[in-house]
């Protein structure tokens, strides 16, 4: 009998712990993203503007103060929050649901839709952008790129997936090939865009908090909290896929069912953030696994601590990319994709090493 | 109270994995699945879990046929330990355990937990408790795994252990295990038989079948070649036929010992090269 001593073990940190400490860090990372930026406020001055409508008069705030603070920099900050948790979030189930730790949201082909249905908005959409009202014509774009991304999932389900027997592997290489496809079409749209177009496009594609207002928040906010709130209770059926279809069959869980609502929760959530911030890239694939490596793979701590760091982590990117470069400003999704991408290639060492 | 395959047939294109296979587990006793490599064994056994279904044929648990039971119900009545598992993400071991709770408990429960532990204690991994499955060594992930089919199966909780009609199937369970963690697992499993489950064990090894098994069935060429009680089932004929080797068959060397058999390849006049 071998007796191995239990002692070098990580010591078991408890969910709810870490869960408070990200709690904290992202009220910080908010704080300071609502006072950096091209006309700084001082952190003393956020308190007295946020007891204003409750009535705690301060006289030395001024207008322009009031205007950056409620009109610009809140929405903007909630809405890092909400993009970062629904990537961070969809990133921990979609790795679950593939039974691997390297996939990304953008695989069930929520990103490539998204792009087709802002390219398709940005390029053709000029005439029939210039018909409507104008008070609907920034509506039009997420709306575009919401239902492009869910509609390509969809796609992606019916030919990966005929008549709900869904295999893990057969959704994967249709998401592979659609996305490929996707992209082709985009590519085709970027080769008759004018300058102009081309250059949103690529903007859009980036990703970027810039463009966030209230209306877009009330818009997107249902969509992502509703699928935040919901994908952790899937969190018990995830942890049994990761024994395969067949033991987890054999335990009782509905795998195809599951696969469906897990890839619809998803594109519903990362279309929403996608619609409203473009496409902000590997937050969804980081950001599971540090959480990982602090709470261990059971999901129903994963999901929601992966949702509270990325919200944080995004927060945080949009706060240097307003800053780093002031008075202009990066696509907060080149600053994600130039960190995200060397931390992949670490991970991608780290996973093919032989144990 | 039976889990019970009738004239099951299974077709691969150009091959038969089974054919007209009959095959019967009671509650509390404990049959043995041997046979050739290729002979349809863990066929067989997926069969009967409900994780394949057959082309010809039909099986029935207590009298109901598989189809007609939801996964959730099944999943409370038979567990089924799988060849080759392997988990997606480094889960720890009591984590682990705690997977073979989720049909009886929707959450996790103080008793779930303590029915787990008990199954880990079983298995003799109660000190590894708390470390990363893919810490362990291939026997000890493979009693980790059987440590997660006992606690499906209600193991160390009594409201569950008291159900009658409840299956295991085994495939190779103790295919990465030593000599006497062999035994221990197998007496795990008779214990598990005791508390009234009726076992099917995929076994290479025949001694070790004659010794801790009620039958035996003995599958070749996807049919059932021969079953029964192990001393009237290892037979040197039979065993030369299915395994095309000479087998000696003698009795160990205490009173009522088992069968125990020895293969020798065989060779015919002039078939040397060497």
């Amino acid at each position: 009998m071998t007796a191995r001593s239990v002692v070098g073990v990580r010591p078991a940190r408890s969910p709810w712990r870490i869960g408070l400490a990200l709690v904290g860090v992202l009220v910080l990372l908010m704080l300071i993203g609502v006072s950096v930026g091209a006309v700084s406020i001082a952190p003393g001055r956020i308190l007295a503007l946020l007891l204003e409508p409750l009535g705690v008069a301060d006289g030395r705030l001024s207008d322009a103060e009031r205007a950056i603070f409620w009109s610009v920099r809140m929405p903007r900050v909630l809405m890092g929050v909400l993009v970062g948790g629904a990537l961070g979030g969809a990133g921990a189930a979609v790795q679950g649901l593939f039974r691997n730790p390297l996939a990304d949201p953008g695989l069930v082909g929520v990103s490539a839709g998204s792009a087709l249905g802002a390219a398709l908005t940005i390029v053709l959409g000029g005439a029939f952008l210039a018909s409507l009202p104008s008070w609907v014509r920034p509506a039009v774009l997420p709306l575009a790129a919401f239902v492009g991304g869910a509609l390509v999932t969809v796609l992606v389900l019916r030919l990966g997936a005929p008549r709900g027997r869904a295999a893990g592997l057969t959704v994967l290489l249709a998401g592979v090939a659609v996305n490929a496809l996707v992209g082709a079409f985009v590519g085709l749209l970027s080769h008759v865009a004018s300058d102009a177009e081309l250059r949103d496009l690529t903007f859009w594609t980036l990703g970027g908090l810039s463009g966030a207002t209230w209306q877009k928040l009330a818009f997107v906010a249902p969509w992502i909290l509703g699928v935040l709130v919901l994908l952790p209770r899937l969190g018990r059926q995830l942890d049994l896929l990761a024994l395969g279809d067949t033991e987890a069959g054999y335990l009782g869980l509905r795998v195809a069912r599951l696969r469906v609502h897990v890839v619809a929760a998803i594109s519903i959530s990362v279309g929403a953030a996608f619609a409203a911030a473009g496409l902000v890239g590997f937050v969804g694939l980081v950001v599971p696994h540090l959480v990982r490596l602090l709470v261990g793979p059971r999901h129903g701590a994963l999901i929601p601590l992966s949702a509270l760091f990325g919200g944080a982590l995004l927060v945080g990117a949009d706060a240097v990319a307003r800053t780093i470069i002031a008075p202009a400003e990066l696509p907060v999704g080149l600053l994600t994709a130039s960190l995200g991408a060397p931390f992949f290639l670490y991970l991608l060492r780290r996973e093919v090493r032989v144990p | 109270m039976t889990l019970s395959a009738a004239r099951v047939g299974v077709r691969v294109p150009g091959r038969d994995l089974l054919t007209e296979v009959s095959l019967e587990v009671a509650g509390g006793e404990v049959v043995a699945l041997v046979g050739p490599n290729g002979a349809g064994k863990s066929t067989l056994l997926r069969v009967l879990a409900g994780g394949l279904r057959p082309d010809d044929g039909t099986v029935s648990l207590d009298g109901d046929a598989l189809t007609s039971l939801s996964l959730g119900a099944l999943a409370k009545r038979r567990a089924v330990l799988s060849q080759e598992l392997e988990v997606a993400f480094d889960f720890n071991v009591l984590d682990l355990v705690l997977l073979g709770r989720s049909p009886h408990d929707v959450l996790e429960t103080p008793r779930g937990r303590a029915a787990a532990m008990a199954a880990l204690e079983e298995v003799g991994l109660a000190t590894h408790a708390a470390l990363p499955v893919t810490s362990l060594s291939g026997g000890e992930r493979q009693r980790a795994h059987l440590a997660r089919v006992f606690c499906q199966l209600g193991f160390a909780d009594r409201e569950l252990e008291g159900r009658p009609g409840r299956y295991l199937l085994l495939d190779e369970p103790v295919s990465q295990q030593d000599p006497a963690h062999q035994l221990s697992v197998m007496e795990h499993v008779r214990g598990v038989a005791a508390r009234g489950v009726g076992v099917l064990v995929v076994l290479h090894d025949l001694d070790l079948a004659a010794a801790s098994c009620d039958r035996l069935a003995v599958l070749a060429e996807g049919r059932v070649a021969a079953s029964g009680p192990p001393s009237s089932v290892l037979e040197p004929a039979l065993l030369e036929r299915v395994f095309g080797v000479e087998a000696h068959v003698d009795r160990a060397p205490w009173e009522d010992g088992p069968p125990r058999v020895s293969f020798r390849r065989v060779t015919t006049k002039g078939s040397s090269r060497y």
